[in-house]
């Protein structure tokens, strides 16, 4: 029992740094550089697709040993984009102006290779709770690594946090970090520094 | 003539899809350390991404909107995808066997990729046409092998360079086009998008 | 064969349920959803033509449509034009509110737009938007001076080009208004206002039209003359209909027509304009009440009649009969 309880933490939490799906495997980079111009930005995506990887791994979870192996992609990619669909509609409902601000990239998190990437990998081969506990883990490091991304661009970017700004009048904010080689250059440098930090241990 | 062309330039050039949009990452990450590899991925994708915007804008304005299931767009224009270019590695395959040796490798890589979702969800959320969203695709394609190219490019010459180890790999790469993605800024506005 | 039906049957399972949580989620929001884009038009209608308590909409294309503002009393305030156009980065999507006679920006909102943030962004800030109130288009873009005329702005410092893809558009809504209000009036709508005025409080009179000056006759009499001048206000030109006695030496009648800020607070511009009757010409500014908050307005009607005076005058020496 305590091992097993060890094991779920540990699923938990290795998605938080060792395993971090954005800094260290590398995946779902297209939405972490598209909108993490602001924090309030960052943190609706986090959001999104904690949701979306949340839900997809419980119910594939649940249902996949009933789905034969040769068509579980195009079953996994159809229970991904209901819930896909779902966050965005519902987004478009109550959250009009995030809605507008996130674009097109909350539908393309179906397509986002954290979510399918789990499915493979993680949830394909274990157990419902360990799963669900990675989803959890997983979507929690990549909230960490886009919401850093956010911090960063957003005070460089505009002198602010949530729109507050934190500088005095004479701060000239340095556009480009809010604009798409802003996004690529803070992620170099994220990526470049948790190579530096693992390197090192 | 002139706006799918204007829309042909914006997908290419100035709204390049890698360095203004992020999408199609993980080949650009993945597939970009070699020229000849980035030449066969670049056409495999303008190839895949021309039809993908043909038949999701025949199936949207024809099935979804009559229909009013706009809210399967995106599970519909997967499953195009999907079967898209698993009919094109079919035809390859049967057609010229030469072709599907040099492209054959990349085709499944595709099918997951954002790019093409991403593609036909923009020209779905624009509003185009049939000639526009052909346009549109092709212009994406274009784009994303000149992004591909010239990094691969880029990537053959570091081979020899002496990068600082932390930054081998993804984030040198992702430095370059950080510096790609500011020389491309240098385009925009050279045509308008409506 | 039976792994193959089971493949066939496990997806069809999955899909049907997917479609059915899909259509169920999709009917449930979709009110919302269709809610937040009526009240985003509505706010954005409500910030460019004050005091908007209705509105009708006439769709005139996929990108272009023209919300006509009514207030409590079901009177016009303004028109509302929801228009896209291009920008730098692509559409930009603009809600242009005119005065009724659609000569002037009454303000500008912006409904959508990508540009690049930062720069051309900043289109949706107060401080370029306020620039648009009052114009009169065509505007032209004025690149790093200060605008001295009514149909300038100055662009964005690193965005000449949005700014001027909004001004485009602007000028493009009045086009397209001016179209579609002309079909209604067929004349200047000034004209049309203060011929309704005057067969209101003035019934036998005829009104007749040389030049820009208006003869009032009655029974082939002449009772005196009129004219439509223009002040410069607050924020907008002040446009008055002037009545005069046949020496030319008092105001008979006075109507103040059109202005943004004149729409705003019409009742006390109409009190104002009543207390102005008999007055001696010209007027001197030190002689009349001030409306209170609105005295910028008040000088410009005030000038507009001593232009109108001054006009007349020299038309009137120059033997005009």
């Amino acid at each position: 029992m305590a091992s097993n309880n060890r094991n779920l933490g540990f699923e938990f939490f290795k998605g938080f740094f060792k395993e971090n799906p954005v800094l260290v495997q590398l995946l779902g980079l297209c939405s972490v550089l598209a909108v993490s111009n602001t924090v309030v930005n960052s943190i609706s995506m986090g959001i999104a697709v904690l949701f979306v990887l949340f839900f997809s791994s419980f119910v594939i979870g649940l249902v996949k040993d009933l789905i034969p192996s040769e068509v579980r992609i195009p079953a996994f990619i159809v229970v991904i984009a209901t819930f896909v669909t779902i966050a965005d509609l519902f987004l478009k409902a109550k959250f009009p102006d995030i809605s507008k601000a996130l674009g097109p990239y909350i539908p393309l998190i179906v397509v986002n290779c954290i979510i399918l990437g789990r499915q493979e990998a993680f949830t394909k081969k274990n157990k419902l709770l360990p799963s669900i506990m990675d989803a959890l883990g997983m979507s929690a490091g990549y909230l960490i690594a886009i919401l850093l991304m956010g911090i960063i661009r957003e005070i460089l970017g505009f002198g602010s946090i949530l729109g507050f700004r934190i500088f005095g009048s004479s701060f000239k904010p340095i556009l480009v970090m809010i604009l798409p080689p802003g996004a690529f250059l803070t992620l170099a440098m994220l990526i470049g520094f948790m190579n530096f930090i693992t390197r090192k241990e | 003539m002139v706006r799918p062309l204007i829309i042909f330039i914006a997908a290419a050039i100035t709204n390049n899809f890698i360095l203004t949009y992020f999408l199609g990452l993980c080949p650009f990450l993945g597939v970009s350390a070699k020229v000849s590899s980035a030449i066969g991925m670049g056409f495999a994708a303008t190839f895949v991404m021309t039809m993908t915007a043909i038949i999701t804008n025949v199936v949207d304005h024809l099935i979804l909107r009559p229909l009013h299931l706009d809210f399967l767009q995106m599970i519909v224009f997967i499953f195009v995808i999907a079967v898209l270019v698993q009919f094109v590695e079919m035809v390859i395959k049967k057609a010229s066997p030469s072709l599907y040796k040099a492209l054959g490798i990349f085709l499944p890589l595709i099918t997951t990729n954002c790019i093409v979702l991403g593609l036909a969800l923009l020209g779905a959320m624009r509003n185009y046409n049939l000639i526009e969203n052909t346009f549109f695709g092709f212009g994406a394609g274009v784009g994303f092998t000149i992004a591909l190219l010239l990094i691969s490019g880029i990537r053959e010459e570091l081979e020899v360079r002496d990068v600082p180890k932390a930054l081998k790999g993804a984030p040198i790469t992702l430095l370059i086009a950080g510096l790609m993605a500011f020389a491309f800024m240098g385009f925009s506005g050279i045509i308008t998008l409506q | 064969m039976r792994k193959e039906y089971r493949m066939i049957i496990v997806l069809t399972v999955i899909i049907a349920f997917a479609g059915s949580i899909l259509a169920y989620t999709y009917v449930s929001t979709q009110e919302a959803i269709q809610r937040n884009l009526d009240n985003s038009k509505k706010t954005a209608l409500l910030s460019v033509v004050k005091g908007t308590e209705s509105y009708e909409e006439q769709v005139i294309d996929d990108k272009t449509s023209i919300l006509t503002a009514k207030g409590s009393d079901g009177s016009v305030l303004g028109y509302g034009v929801m228009i896209t156009g291009g920008g730098f980065q692509g559409a930009i999507k603009l809600m242009v509110g005119f005065n009724p006679s659609g000569d002037t920006v009454l303000g500008i909102e912006v409904l959508e737009n990508v540009e690049t943030p930062g720069l051309g962004n900043r289109i949706v800030e107060d401080g370029f938007k306020k620039q648009f109130e009052g114009t009169t288009p065509p505007i032209e873009v004025l690149k790093g001076q200060k605008p001295e005329k009514k149909s300038q702005v100055q662009a964005i410092t690193g965005a000449t080009i949005s700014s001027k893809s909004v001004a485009a558009i602007v000028n493009n809504a009045q086009k397209v208004l001016k179209e579609n209000l002309s079909g209604e009036t067929g004349k200047d709508s000034l004209e049309v206002k203060v011929e309704g005025y005057l067969q209101k409080v003035m019934p036998g009179v005829r009104m007749e039209k040389r030049g820009s000056l208006y003869f009032l006759e009655e029974e082939g009499e002449i009772l005196g003359y009129g004219i439509i001048a223009r002040g410069l206000g607050y924020s907008d030109s002040v446009a008055v209909f002037l009545c005069v006695d046949t020496k030319v030496s008092r105001i008979e009648d006075l109507l103040v027509l059109d202005g943004s800020e004149v729409a705003v607070n019409r009742t006390k511009f109409e009190e104002f304009s009543q207390k102005l009757k008999g007055k001696a010409l010209p007027l001197n500014i030190k002689g009349v009440e001030v409306v209170t908050g609105a005295t910028v307005t008040q000088d410009a009607i005030i000038s507009a009649v001593n232009t109108g005076f001054e006009i007349l005058k020299k038309e009137i020496k120059n033997g005009i009969k």
